[in-house]
């Protein structure tokens, strides 16, 4: 229909006109949007800190060394483990808003699922990240964590998969960093444009 | 529907609306991460630690995990809420929307209780 | 409709080639799990030489690992740090004489008994086996 011009695809990705309702703040309190936000944000800060993050033994290390002796990199640090907190708050308090709303009617069924995936995939993300610090919590964390996964039948082998082998005092390690950083993150970037999609299928945000 | 409510307005009242809600988010976010430390745990070199503490999110699961048995309280337990939840769209038509949100609620609340409750009693 | 007179439709290679991704997709999936558990932790082992055995009847640690050693009645005896809960390391606490985890608070006494906390089983004795002079610990098996 456009001229092929670099706004064509802009405006093929966003409404031009909205209903009216959706201004209202209390229709969403921007809670979706500030999620994806969130992980815009986890996303720029987390490919910085991949420029000095070592998992493994020296992931502990690498992180001090980051928060302490480079400029700005307690800052990136910190963005990055706000920016996470907040992402699972603001994707809690989201879910609660949409079920307020009973935007889970049909026919939006599927989008309600992807949310629900979407929670738990941030949930674990955030408990990978806890990992890759390093510090001897860590190790615990992922003791408990893999014994856990262990109890399960056929269970030792998504221990390994998942955790891969840490030590008790620290449990950050290769597996773990490419579930955090490329695999999990990557589903939910893939998952989140999916339930964009899904809600400019079903006409936008519905007011009450 | 509410003739006011589904009025067409022009995208850019939404953008506005939007670009004003994504910089006080990231005023919140910058003064976080400047006033408030993110500590960086116990150096795995140093002496063992005597309490690790659990990351929050699984707080609730935590302080179950400190008085029930395992299976219940980090299998069965979060499984169950995790179905309830996935199937909400389903159970919420038959019990009617009031039902619907007051489970949900209790159910949410449940989890979070637990997990401040972890937070700040240890 | 096309009238070609072909083998198969093009319906049928759709189909037949869908049903040919998830065998091999799932047939996949027993060479990926062998390649990512390939460097699974072996048991755990140690040497430790007669001579530098603790010869305290107190537990001590074993270096970095997770074995404690002390001297029994019958000999050395070698204890597994692991708490039986959910596998945090515990560490013996001499002021308090118990074993106490980080983890969800369960203690044991000083021989491994369970007194307080989720942990309802013993710790676990490490094997001891004395061969040439040395001492070979072993993890338990589980």
């Amino acid at each position: 229909m456009d001229k092929q011009g670099s706004n064509s695809f802009r405006k093929h990705i966003r409404p031009q006109h909205i209903r009216a309702g959706t201004l209202r703040f209390r229709a969403t309190f921007c809670l979706g949007g500030l999620s994806f936000l969130a992980f815009i944000v986890l996303t720029i800060t987390g490919v910085l800190l991949m420029f000095y993050y070592e998992p493994g033994d020296r992931a502990f290390a690498s992180l001090s060394e980051l928060d302490s002796a480079l400029p700005y990199g307690g800052l990136v640090r910190s963005l990055h483990f706000w920016a996470g907190q907040l992402m699972v708050v603001s994707v809690f308090l989201h879910m609660v808003r949409v079920v307020w709303s009973r935007a889970y009617r049909p026919l939006r069924e599927l989008n309600w699922v992807t949310g629900v995936a979407l929670f738990g995939l941030t949930v674990i993300l955030d408990y990978s990240g806890y990992l890759l610090r390093g510090g001897q919590e860590s190790g615990a964390a992922a003791s408990v964590g893999k014994n856990l996964l262990k109890s399960l039948p056929g269970g030792k082998v998504l221990a390994t998969v998942f955790f891969g082998q840490p030590s008790p005092l620290n449990g950050s390690t290769l597996s773990m960093f490419v579930w955090h950083i490329f695999i999990l993150a990557g589903i939910v970037g893939f998952l989140q444009m999916f339930h964009f999609w899904r809600i400019r299928r079903s006409g936008g945000v519905r007011p009450l | 529907m509410d003739p006011i409510k589904s009025e067409k307005i022009p995208l850019i009242e939404l953008q506005v609306r939007e670009y004003i809600s994504t910089f006080l988010w990231l005023g919140l976010l910058f003064g976080l991460a400047a006033g408030v430390k993110v500590p960086l745990d116990s150096s795995p070199e140093v002496v063992a630690v005597s309490v690790a503490k659990a990351p929050w999110v699984f707080g609730a699961i935590q302080w179950l995990l400190q008085r029930w048995p395992v299976w219940l309280s980090a299998w069965v337990l979060p499984l169950l809420s995790t179905a309830v939840l996935i199937a909400l769209p389903w159970w919420g038509r038959k019990v009617g929307k009031k039902w619907a949100w007051i489970s949900f609620l209790t159910l949410s609340l449940v989890w979070a209780g637990l997990t401040l409750l972890y937070l700040f009693m240890g | 409709m096309t009238s070609d007179r072909r083998l198969y439709s093009r319906r049928q290679v759709l189909n037949l080639g869908r049903k040919a991704l998830i065998v091999v997709g799932v047939g996949c999936l027993y060479p990926v799990s062998r390649y990512l558990t390939a460097k699974d932790n072996p048991p755990a082992v140690a040497r430790i030489v007669r001579s530098e055995m603790p010869s305290s009847i107190n537990w001590q640690r074993l270096g970095q690992t997770r074995f404690w050693l002390r001297q029994g009645n019958n000999g050395v005896e070698a204890m597994w740090a692991s708490c039986t809960h959910l596998g945090c390391e515990v560490s013996y606490d001499p002021e308090q004489d118990q074993w106490l985890c980080p983890c969800h608070g369960s203690r044991y006494n000083r021989d491994g008994q369970p007194v307080v906390g989720p942990a309802v089983s013993p710790l676990v004795r490490a094997n001891v086996n004395e061969k040439d002079g040395f001492y070979l610990l072993q993890e338990p098996a589980v």
